[in-house]
């Protein structure tokens, strides 16, 4: 497997603040990567270091082969970047946008162009300061894919669009021409908004990559457990570091289990509550996103209160 | 190059409105600056026009502040969401569109305004060049400090905020440079004169030249690197730089050239003679200049060809007492006119009158004997001391400066002179009480490239058959005190004594004197007369030894100071030092 992006102990601090912190990752090509994260996390500033937008205060960052702090109008030829505090040019219309980026793209694609810009139905000749936040990052979509880039980078694209909207995005990612090997980074705040995209997820939480693996194998290794007493006697809590408490409601104890995808994960959770009825769910992605955040939210509380 | 054609033509379709705006601006000074000086039979109607030329010059200097940083920051160099930085847009093609289309708008447009304007009043096309060249710097000068702002700001607030910050800080500089040279004059004693160099804009030159190349190399920084620290350290070394190359510049490429008169070089020409008997003193204004006392004759120079004049600077001096104690002056002076042969009493009178074909030169105020200092020794403090008498010995530097006659006119509207660096033309002649104003349309066409001397012009109004001339003084219109003289983006640029200036001029000749000097310029008077214009040029210097037997010294302490002094090569060491400003705060009063 091939990498569109790779970054080494990637780090950027902002005075002593690191927004990002030691990132080690890759993006394999050819495939769709959903960056998820809570607001403030440090999604925008891992975007713009791989961007070349910014320069890492420590690591470095591959991109298409390229290090990002020495991108070339070559590479960037190749990249296809929309984020949602991206400065348009808004004195523009869309189609003055599209002229006015088509010359700098070899490989500009009018029919693919015309396509997206039916499908998207940017027809407006307004001017883009005029038009709504939705139809402006639409425009942004189409100035960024109609060169089909080998690398598709979306930051936050869908925040504060309605559903209709997003909807008309995705649909365009979905169906880009499939003989081209699009490789798509996209970040988000909310999993739902990309889940039918991803086929990797990536987890950052305060600067840190949390994990980063396949959709499939997140959702085999993420099981809700639940513990139910028959006799009414008190459950302990969980005990491995794998098991993340959900709570205890009435007779029934719930807890995630982070590693369920290895052999001997049911084995274990029955030996610890032998003779309880057990069930175990699997998690949507929202789910793991929502109990992941909760445990680096916990975690960050804990951490505050031991350095205090 | 298509990359940089498309650019360019996105910033125009993006910014055509102010873009139009200062071409129009352009266009419409230049127009005015045709018209105005044209109208100068037309008091009104120039009062009106310098008013419309200075608003509009004012809203062309507001909107090269807007022009510039719109160019540039549409596609902004600060920041990091701007929508270009993605985009494979070579930074060179953006950095050459950029620069070509400010360059062109901003530069090329106003200098080739300016030649038009220099066609129509017939300058030459070598001098033409020369002036559109120095324009196109200067222009080039205030368009890269504006760029350099742009490129470190993000948007046109951010560029305000900067160039106020600028401003303030040079101001703050200028303050603070201005205190540390008043203190040091407060402390300096009078006199000190480096001595006489011929003009050499050459150091300046390459000073502008160096300047606009840092500010270019620091925009390429930017450009290349988008790191404002590394653009503005590159741009701080290259004006270190071009403060060092100008100050050390071994090549005067640019120095005037002089033509001193051979028969300057005999030593039997430009005689200094001085009596003893008009030695006296001149009080120093300034208090802390009182404890020294500067000893000033009557000096005259002798052996001056016609249609010269002189000015003398003291450089080293010496009295040798009889017991054999020689006295140094410390300080050197700054030049003096002083008369020739060929004058009576007032330095030039003669010479003018001799090259007017006139009998007097006719001057409100009366000719008054001008003592020229010869001699610095510190002051006795005791009015009653002792004098004491030995021979003088000064080293002075004698400037020679030359009268030529530009042109006769006669005394009519409709009279013209068309020089390739001066014309005049004369629209209307009012006869007031006391005075009469000649209206007319100047024009001056130099530049830093010339390699003669600034020449200086003067208007005379002539009579020969009575024998009587009268110097005029442009007192009519406000032209040359405006702001747009010494600012940027105004008629030459600005800030600058060359370029090419068209102008309306109301040259008045006063009658208005004692009655002995005054001269009655009626119907008759007018009818013989004709006007003049002279031109003037600084050729050079010799040095000459004055001589002045039994010169008295007011008794100071003469032993102690005498054996304080240098030897004069150290003295002169001393002077260069001092050289240049205080001169204007001498304030020397005749004692007399």
């Amino acid at each position: 497997m091939t990498s569109a992006i790779e970054t080494q102990g990637l780090t950027r601090c902002f005075r002593r603040q690191a927004a990002v912190d030691g990132i080690t990752m890759q993006v394999p090509a050819g495939g769709v990567f959903a960056l998820i994260g809570p607001n403030g996390a440090g999604k925008t500033t891992f975007i713009k270091l791989l961007m070349g937008l910014i320069r890492p205060t420590r690591g470095s960052a591959r991109v298409l082969g390229r290090d990002s702090r020495r991108l070339d109008p070559s590479t960037f030829a190749r990249i296809g970047y929309v984020s949602e505090s991206q400065r348009l040019p808004d004195w523009m219309t869309t189609d003055e946008l599209l002229r006015n980026v088509r010359p700098f793209y070899p490989t500009w694609d009018d029919a693919l162009c015309r396509r997206l810009q039916r499908d998207l139905g940017l027809t407006d000749r307004k001017r883009l300061r005029a038009l709504s936040r939705g139809t402006r990052m639409k425009a942004a979509l189409l100035a960024s894919l109609a060169y089909q880039p080998e690398l598709i980078v979306l930051d936050e694209p869908f925040t504060g669009l309605d559903p209709l909207v997003r909807d008309e995005l995705i649909a365009a990612l979905l169906e880009l021409p499939g003989a081209h090997p699009w490789t798509v980074l996209v970040s988000s705040h909310d999993i739902e908004e990309v889940e039918r995209l991803a086929d990797w997820i990536g987890f950052i939480d305060r600067g840190r990559l949390l994990f980063a693996e396949p959709v499939a194998a997140l959702l085999a290794r993420f099981r809700l457990v639940e513990v139910v007493s028959e006799n009414g006697a008190a459950f302990a809590a969980p005990t491995l570091p794998a098991w993340v408490p959900q709570g205890t409601a009435g007779r029934t104890l719930r807890f995630v289990d982070t590693q369920h995808a290895a052999p001997d994960a049911a084995e274990r959770i029955q030996a610890a509550y032998a003779g309880a009825d057990i069930r175990m769910t699997p998690l949507s992605l929202r789910e793991i996103f929502v109990t992941l955040a909760r445990e680096a939210s916990a975690s960050s509380r804990s951490d505050v209160m031991e350095a205090s | 190059m298509r990359f940089v054609t498309h650019i360019i033509a996105a910033d125009v379709r993006r910014h055509w409105p102010v873009l139009a705006a200062w071409l129009l601006l352009v266009a419409g000074t230049t127009v005015l600056d045709g018209v105005h000086p044209r109208l100068a039979a037309d008091a009104g109607s120039v009062r009106s026009l310098t008013i419309l030329a200075e608003l509009l010059w004012l809203t062309k200097l507001l909107l090269a502040f807007i022009v510039v940083p719109a160019i540039v920051q549409t596609h902004t160099l600060v920041g990091s969401d701007a929508f270009w930085m993605t985009r494979p847009i070579p930074p060179r093609a953006l950095l050459v569109s950029k620069a070509l289309l400010i360059a062109l708008v901003m530069i090329l447009a106003p200098v080739l305004a300016e030649a038009a304007l220099m066609v129509a009043y017939d300058v030459p096309s070598g001098r033409l060049s020369a002036v559109a060249a120095e324009s196109a710097l200067w222009q080039t000068f205030w368009v890269v400090l504006l760029t350099v702002l742009a490129v470190l700001t993000r948007n046109l607030a951010g560029f305000a905020l900067l160039t106020g910050a600028t401003l303030m800080a040079f101001v703050a500089v200028l303050a603070m440079t201005m205190a540390l040279l008043m203190a040091r004059l407060e402390d300096d004693p009078p006199g000190g004169y480096a001595g006489a160099t011929p003009d050499d804009p050459t150091g300046g030159l390459i000073w502008m030249l160096l300047v606009v190349a840092s500010g270019g190399a620091l925009a390429v920084a930017q450009y290349h690197t988008r790191s404002r620290l590394r653009a503005v350290g590159v741009g701080v070394a290259g004006v270190l730089l071009a403060f060092g190359a100008a100050a050390y510049w071994p090549w005067p490429i640019l120095v005037h050239q002089l033509e001193l008169p051979s028969w300057a070089a005999s030593a039997s020409a430009l005689r200094l003679h001085a009596d003893a008997g008009t030695v006296g003193t001149v009080d120093q204004s300034h208090r802390r200049w009182r404890e020294w006392e500067t000893l000033a004759a009557l000096v005259r120079v002798e052996g001056i060809e016609p249609g010269w004049s002189a000015t003398v600077a003291l450089r080293e001096a010496a009295v040798r007492l009889p017991d054999s104690t020689n006295v140094v002056s410390p300080f050197s002076n700054h030049p003096s006119p002083v008369p020739s042969e060929w004058d009576d009493v007032r330095p030039n009178d003669g010479v003018l009158a001799r090259l007017l074909s006139v009998e007097r030169i006719v001057s409100p105020t009366p000719p008054e004997p001008q003592r020229v200092p010869v001699f610095f020794v510190r002051s006795p403090g005791d009015e009653s001391a002792e004098l004491k008498r030995g021979t003088y010995r000064g080293r002075f530097e004698v400037r020679l400066v030359r009268q030529h006659l530009e042109t006769v006119l006669p005394l009519k509207p409709g009279a013209a002179h068309a020089g390739p660096a001066y014309s005049l033309t004369i629209h209307d002649i009012e006869q007031r009480p006391e005075r009469l104003v000649v209206l007319a349309d100047e024009m001056r066409a130099t530049s830093m490239f010339d390699r003669r001397p600034r020449a200086d012009y003067t208007v005379y109004l002539r009579n020969q058959r009575a024998g009587e001339a009268i110097r005029g003084f442009n007192g009519g219109y406000l032209e040359s005190s405006l702001l747009s003289r010494v600012l940027p983006f105004g008629m030459s640029a600005g800030g600058t004594a060359t370029g090419f200036a068209a102008t309306p001029q109301a040259i008045e000749f006063t009658t208005r004197s004692d009655g002995a000097w005054s001269v009655r310029l009626d119907d008759e008077w007018l009818r013989g007369a004709d006007l003049v214009v002279l031109r003037t040029t600084h050729e050079g210097f010799v040095e000459r030894t004055l001589q002045i037997p039994d010169f008295p010294v007011p008794r100071p302490d003469i032993d102690r100071h005498a054996a304080r002094n240098p030897p004069p090569g150290a003295l002169q060491a001393s002077c260069d030092v001092q050289l240049g400003q205080r001169v204007a705060l001498m304030g020397i009063v005749d004692a007399q």
